[in-house]
């Protein structure tokens, strides 16, 4: 199983049903293209059509939310069979979930919960880690989530537990910079030490998506563009850890497929700040 | 607390207050504010509560637009969110969540049950078909090249796509009348009774059966069947019956000449339709 650092190919963009024709049709600057795993689990259709197009173009990463790497329940092994299948299909030069759970007692929340960083979880996840990536034959990579809570039997700072988790399994780290800030705005976790201390070997890609602000607290909605104050810390997280695979995620009020490419050309412009500041031995 | 214990109670939480009735709750607010250590335990954990009830009752939206234009977007928030507290999501996919949807709004009190599960059932139909597995569609001219003596054992492989609703409340008219409405936020107007090319049925004819399929632009498209064609689909599509045994079929209910032009001009249409993924011969 490969667990070194993926070859770089460049800056990318979730693809969403509304932009299927965009992404093949128009001559753009997008590098590779993110897909949502679950929505390919269908023997055929639209979707699925565009998917094999876009393939045959360009570089394509998978990206799961129904894994439940988290959860006590039993692995999900029919969910896994659907995603090896869909993983020989593809080819794709990533494939990720989130470091969460998402159901439990056979019900699906259908969203990305919190987990408490205890070395107990640790154990539990490393473990699970250590079958899918078995069951797969090919590195995980899992993402770090936001969060609205915390547990007060976390032993752990976010940081060291993900850290604990990669070094045990040697599965890879999806950085979303959007949610260091989102749980740094919630919940008091510094988002400059959490980039500090994460382990720069286990990073494969980076995420970076637009929040909403409700004052005292921040949604993560990736429904909006990407706010100034996280486009700063993904400079600094280039600063530190170099060029890495990253894109940008809209979920929801997804705009025209040019608005998107403007955003785009802007992550590169700071990513190339951050890593001529690393090349010039500018510390973070 | 342990991991188990803490999802429990945290599964239980967001199934509470989905169902609204947290009163019911078996303790699990209690026991999550006892570990969480942020100032305001219960707004984070509303957060996630919010999330669940709204992102299912979105999708049921998402997958059900003339549903929720007919019902009207206050009464079909209701009804989702009714069927939202009384069904935990089992699914992996969102996709799926509604599949028992018709089934509830047919047995819910809304004046006209029927209708909404009906309507409800043929947009899942829509999806099913539009998600079905990648097929040939031959063109009509494949039939030339079956030869004159293989006609009768001639048998064909429906596209995958391929399904027969059978609307029992004018369902699928409604679902036009819908779309051609699209922009309105209140309850869609009742159909007029006069049949209409879009609506061959009145409120008090039989069931109607239409065929649906995903297209070669791959769009999903229906239409509807005449009762001889219907028969001559049903025996061919789904029974997989052969050409002579479903000449056979038709013949009390088709005129002796008008047999087999009907039989030519029913393939024919199949085919430039993309209903057929194969032609077998013998």
């Amino acid at each position: 199983m490969t667990t070194g650092k993926p070859e770089f190919v460049g800056f990318g963009l979730g693809l969403r049903p509304c932009h299927f024709h965009a992404a093949l049709e128009t001559t753009h600057t997008v590098d590779w293209f993110e897909v949502i795993s679950e929505n390919f689990f269908v023997p055929g259709g639209k979707p699925r059509y565009y998917l094999d197009r876009v393939r045959e173009r360009y570089p394509v990463a998978l990206h799961g939310v129904s894994m439940s790497i988290g959860t006590t329940d039993p692995l999900d092994q029919d969910y896994l069979q659907q995603l090896k299948a869909l993983i020989e299909q593809v080819q794709p030069m990533i494939v990720s979930d989130h470091l969460c759970w998402t159901s439990s007692g056979g019900t699906n929340s259908h969203d990305l919960l919190p987990l408490p960083y205890t070395e107990e979880a640790v154990q539990h996840i490393s473990s699970r880690v250590n079958q899918v990536q078995d069951i797969l034959a090919r590195q995980l990579v899992l993402e770090n989530v936001s969060a609205y809570v915390t547990f007060e039997h976390s032993t752990l700072a976010e940081w060291e537990f993900l850290n604990a988790i990669t070094d045990a399994t040697g599965c890879g780290l999806l950085l979303d910079v959007n949610n260091i800030y989102v749980n740094e705005r919630n919940l008091g976790q510094s988002a400059t030490q959490f980039l500090d201390h994460i382990s720069p070997q286990h990073i494969q890609q980076i995420h970076v998506a637009g929040h909403s602000d409700y004052g005292s607290y921040v949604i993560d909605t990736h429904d909006a563009p990407v706010r100034p104050e996280v486009f700063e810390l993904y400079r600094r997280a280039c600063q530190r850890f170099g060029p890495v695979n990253s894109m940008i995620e809209r979920d929801d009020h997804i705009p025209e497929f040019d608005v998107l490419l403007t955003e785009l050309t802007e992550l590169r412009h700071h990513a190339e700040a951050g890593v001529a500041q690393q090349q010039a031995g500018v510390a973070p | 607390m342990s991991l188990p214990d803490l999802q429990h109670h945290m599964m239980g939480f967001l199934l509470d207050e989905a169902s609204g009735t947290p009163a019911i709750s078996a303790g699990h607010l209690e026991n999550l504010e006892a570990i969480i250590s942020d100032a305001s335990p219960a707004e984070g954990l509303q957060i996630y509560s919010h999330a669940y009830r709204a992102r299912l009752i979105e999708v049921l939206g998402n997958d059900h637009e003339k549903l929720k234009q007919f019902l009207g977007a206050e009464e079909f928030t209701r009804l989702a969110g009714l069927f939202v507290a009384g069904n935990p999501s089992k699914v992996r996919s969102l996709r799926y969540y509604g599949e028992n949807f018709p089934e509830f709004l047919t047995t819910s009190d809304h004046p006209e049950a029927q209708l909404a599960g009906e309507l409800c059932a043929f947009e899942r139909t829509l999806l099913d078909a539009y998600d079905a597995p990648f097929g040939e569609q031959p063109i009509a001219t494949a039939l030339q090249a079956v030869a004159p003596d293989a006609w009768p054992s001639m048998t064909l492989q429906p596209h995958p796509s391929v399904r027969v609703f059978t609307d029992q409340t004018r369902a699928i008219p409604m679902w036009q009348h819908c779309n051609r409405s699209a922009s309105q936020q209140a309850p869609v107007a009742p159909l007029t009774s006069e049949p209409t090319a879009d609506d061959p049925a009145t409120n008090d004819d039989a069931a109607q059966p239409w065929v649906l399929w995903r297209n070669r632009e791959r769009v999903c498209q229906f239409r509807h069947l005449a009762t001889t064609e219907h028969l001559a689909l049903h025996s061919m599509l789904i029974e997989n019956r052969d050409l002579a045994t479903t000449a056979e079929e038709l013949m009390p209910h088709v005129a002796a000449e008008q047999l087999a032009p009907s039989l030519q001009q029913w393939l024919s249409q199949w085919l430039t339709d993309g209903l057929i993924q194969s032609i077998q011969t013998n």
